[in-house]
């Protein structure tokens, strides 16, 4: 406790507890003060405790032990929180990020009559994000893990009172459930093998004693967590509850559904990046679940029409390029990926909230269009990001997702990666391409909403704008702190977390490597001045093209529209079985079995009680005769125990 | 001899008699039988050269005691009780049974502590004087603390039946 | 010839009488009557013993215990008296409210 990191998730809990108790009772102007300020507190924290940790330099690191949680035998848990160089980079962005659109809420909850539940929430779930990242020990960061996957429930759920909402929510909860089985079982066997959860003794016990983990065991422990990441970062194939937790409030999409949550597993595998590259068998399947992703959520991305939606499936297909880099070992790469995916996905999603809130909930982009006069600030500052999520230099989006395709490129893995870099360029051209359509259709052209909507369009409040115009400056400049050296930059962001990371060659020489990057480069522009220069043709001038496409392939766009009918597969694997199942058990074992052995015992009682009920009639002379009963036998055991 | 003669016909009485209390339906009745039964059980002390025993059976019990019961009988106008001898039920069948193991279990231990007739009696057994005397000397705290539970038993009589009147008037006050 | 044992079985008898009476009778005023009985034979188990003994201190027991029965149903009647103007009951059979209040 010899520095204040432990103050950094403290302060958030400090928000929950204070509006989650008294709350209620309090203005709604004050819980936003407190909703905000802790938040915004604790980012300053974390600026501060950022500051001192690079005055440490390369190996330095500030650890606050609170105090031993678990000792069992050897097996002992303390709850140590760490501020490291990964663990700065992800509670700033947590709390950076995060405290933004706290302030975005304040504006865009205003009238909600659960205010004080909502940033009661919110302030909950900042403090367990932060106590994931912090964490020192897996069981603590299991914590958090569990911890945001409760916050992501009660926030999904937040407008419970449509039925819709509430199943949203406990899809989320009952996949990330799935999910967090492996997570466990992983930790189980590390446990078993290691000895121990705590992180850095981990990687010295590793270091010092190889022989630790058999290959086979470090591909099983891998994967075992890698399920659990996929379940938290809805990768391939327990991604399907993130589309529906957009039923949440926008700013918590924004937040907990696109920057931080969701980059949980990425930050997971990137911490434990000592154990994933002992497994190069795990690491493909990573990378390739990633890249897939990719694809495959981008594709559905392009036939959605909900602007959240759209959002959520550009998500999965983002968090799919952030596994495909930490997959190939350019953990580095991942987590400069999610920083600036935290910003431009965190802009994207208040910009459709702002555009929700202007068209009275309405969330059709169908239903949009021409809203660049009446919400200008909203509207560049969407096109920022837009652009930036295409890549188009020099934003971040550029830089962090280039690096990731090179990395792909020239992945010590082999030449797989070829495939992965093929993959990854393709749905970057489907990236620009469904971003760009969103974009056109919802705020290019002729306003095609009704006449009451239209009259109440109008540009949101400051205390959102201002959010936007934030979130829009970091995704522009965000990516410069890791512009690679093949631009001229120094990429201070890798140099940063290297000493985090283990090390991985390229599978080329640094000559040749040059020239493959520069193509490569290359081909990655074209690819998202393609997607644009499509979506362009289709959606703005000839706007006829997609009718004909629809048509022409019907059954193929049904398909995609569906979401591949993903959901009903599972339906009928998963879900059909269980509730069968469930219909056995409660029918015959429940009210036979288990009611008949709970009536047996009620009818025991009820009959002995009956029984006695007669001894307790009231009538003194029958207390009289049971008193003269066992006077008797007494004498009797006097009288003849003596003879 | 003469104490045979004195003690059949009377032990016999008194245990009709106590039959008769115990059985008859009125307590009227009952309570006469009692007042005959306690009256010959006298008898009996006397015969046991209890002569003072006696004498105080007859005047605590038959003077003060029946005379109380019999007034509290009248005073409630209690009528005999019909339906009470009508059949046989199980609960009498078990106090029958339970009275008859009493007695046998009684006895037996009666009979195996024989303990003998003394020949010959103090000249001052059973007379007044003796029992005035042991009264006073070595019973001198329990016949203080007999005392002390009349007293008790007075006060007691008295506030049961005032305390019943109180809370009648404060029942009415309430209603 | 008449011994302690043939008192004693009296005794004997007529405190099974008085017991099978307690146990039996309804009325209330009866069961004290039988207490009652019950109170004399053990007053004549004493009186027997002195007897047998010589010793004259079997004679203040009975005496005790008249007082004893004489404050008892002193007691006891007034608590009878009382409970005979609260609920007009003297039957055991309707004394029950102590197990339950509605019957009572």
């Amino acid at each position: 406790m010899d520095n204040v990191i432990w103050i950094i998730p403290l302060l958030p809990l400090v928000g929950f507890l204070i509006n989650g108790l008294v709350g209620r009772r309090l203005p709604d102007r004050l819980v936003a003060i407190i909703g905000v300020s802790l938040p915004v507190a604790s980012f300053f924290i974390a600026v501060w405790s950022f500051l001192e940790l690079l005055k440490l330099g390369d190996e330095g690191v500030l650890t606050s032990t609170l105090y031993t949680w678990i000792v069992s035998g050897d097996f002992v848990v303390n709850l140590t929180f760490r501020f490291d160089q990964l663990s700065a980079v992800m509670a700033l962005v947590v709390s950076g990020v995060g405290s933004a659109i706290h302030l975005y809420s304040a504006g865009y909850m205003h009238d909600d009559k659960s205010f004080s539940r909502y940033f009661s929430y919110l302030n909950l779930f900042l403090f367990s994000m932060l106590v994931l990242v912090l964490a020192e020990d897996l069981v603590l960061l299991f914590l958090g893990w569990e911890g945001v996957g409760l916050c992501s429930y009660l926030l999904i759920g937040f407008w419970f009172d449509d039925m819709e909402n509430a199943k949203a929510g406990k899809k989320a909860f009952i996949v990330n459930r799935i999910g967090d089985l492996g997570f466990f079982v992983g930790m189980a066997l590390i446990v078993i093998t290691i000895g121990t959860l705590n992180v850095p003794e981990m990687k010295n016990l590793l270091e010092a004693n190889p022989g630790l983990l058999t290959a086979g065991m470090a591909t099983a422990i891998t994967l075992f967590l890698f399920v659990g990441a996929t379940g938290k970062s809805a990768q391939i194939p327990l991604y399907i509850w993130l589309p529906d937790a957009m039923a949440g409030p926008t700013p918590v999409s924004a937040l907990i559904h696109a920057a931080t949550m969701v980059t949980a597993g990425v930050y997971m595998i990137a911490r434990l990046g000592f154990l994933y590259v002992l497994s190069p068998t795990t690491m493909i399947i990573v990378a390739l679940i990633g890249s897939l992703t990719a694809l495959y959520a981008a594709t559905i991305g392009m036939a959605q029409n909900d602007i959240k939606k759209v959002l959520a499936y550009s998500t999965i297909s983002q968090l799919g390029y952030m596994f495909m880099a930490v997959g190939v070992g350019a953990f580095a790469s991942g987590i400069f990926h999610l920083m600036t995916h935290a910003f431009f996905k965190a802009l994207l999603f208040l910009g459709a909230g702002s555009v929700i809130h202007a068209m009275s909930g309405e969330q059709d982009i169908r239903n949009m269009g021409g809203l660049r006069k009446k919400m200008p600030i909203t509207f560049w500052t969407f096109l920022v990001a837009t652009l930036t999520i295409s890549g188009i230099p020099p934003l971040a989006g550029f830089f962090s997702k280039d690096e990731i395709l090179w990395k792909a490129f020239s992945t010590h893995l082999g030449s797989i990666g070829i495939l992965f870099w093929a993959i990854g360029l393709l749905s970057a051209v489907i990236t620009a391409f469904y971003m760009f359509r969103l974009f056109f259709v919802a705020f290019t052209g002729e306003s095609r909403a009704s006449e009451d909507v239209k009259k109440h369009i109008h540009e949101s409040p400051f205390s959102m704008t201002s959010v936007l115009i934030l979130l829009g400056i970091f995704s522009v400049i965000g990516g410069f702190i890791g512009v690679p050296e093949l631009l001229g930059g120094s990429n201070h962001f890798e140099h940063f977390l290297a000493p985090i990371f283990p090390h991985l060659g390229s599978r080329f020489d640094a000559h040749s490597a040059h020239t493959w990057e520069i193509i490569l480069l290359a081909l990655s522009l074209v690819a998202a001045a393609s997607g644009i220069f499509l979506a362009y043709l289709m959606y703005v001038k000839k706007t006829d093209i997609p009718k004909v496409f629809v048509k022409k392939y019907n059954a193929l766009y049904q398909l995609v529209y569906d979401k591949y009918r993903i959901d009903e597969l599972y339906g009928a694997i998963f879900i059909r079985p269980f509730f069968v199942l469930g219909v056995i058990f409660s029918s015959i074992v429940d009210s036979w079995i288990i009611d008949g052995i709970v009536r047996i015992v009620t009818m025991a009682t009820a009959k002995l009680g009956r029984l006695f009920m007669s001894f307790q009639g009231g009538d003194v002379r029958v207390y009289g005769r049971v008193l003269l009963g066992g006077l008797l036998l007494i004498l009797i055991i006097v009288v003849f125990g003596r003879v | 001899m003469i104490e045979m003669i004195i003690f059949y016909p009377t032990a016999a009485i008194v245990i009709l008699f106590s039959l008769m209390v115990v059985l008859h339906k009125s307590p009227i009745r009952s309570a006469l039988f009692l007042l005959g039964t306690l009256f010959f059980m006298a008898f009996i002390f006397a015969l046991l050269s209890a002569h003072f025993v006696a004498v105080i059976q007859i005047l605590v019990y038959a003077g003060g005691i029946i005379v109380l019961i019999l007034f509290a009988i009248m005073l409630l106008n209690l009528q005999k009780e019909d339906s009470e001898y009508d059949h046989i039920s199980l609960g009498k069948v078990i106090s029958l049974g339970l009275g008859g193991f009493l007695f046998l279990i009684i006895s037996i231990v009666f009979f195996k502590m024989y303990p003998g007739h003394s020949s010959e009696l103090p000249a001052n057994f059973g007379t007044i004087e003796e029992v005035g005397r042991l009264m006073v000397t070595d019973y001198v705290f329990a016949f203080e603390a007999i005392s002390l539970l009349i007293i008790a038993s007075l006060v007691g009589g008295v506030v049961l039946v005032r305390g019943l009147i109180n809370s009648k008037s404060k029942l009415k006050k309430l209603k | 010839m008449i011994t302690t044992t043939h008192y004693l079985v009296l005794a004997a008898i007529i405190f099974a009488i008085g017991c099978f009476g307690v146990l039996t009778r309804r009325n209330l005023l009866v069961m004290l009557m039988s207490v009652e009985l019950m109170l004399n034979s053990a007053n004549l188990t004493f009186v027997a013993f002195a007897k047998s003994l010589g010793d004259t201190s079997g004679h203040i027991f009975p005496i005790f215990i008249m007082t004893v029965a004489a404050c008892e149903v002193a007691v006891g009647l007034a608590i009878i008296i009382t409970i005979f103007r609260m609920s007009k009951i003297s039957d055991v059979l309707g004394l029950t409210f102590m197990k339950d209040i509605k019957s009572g």
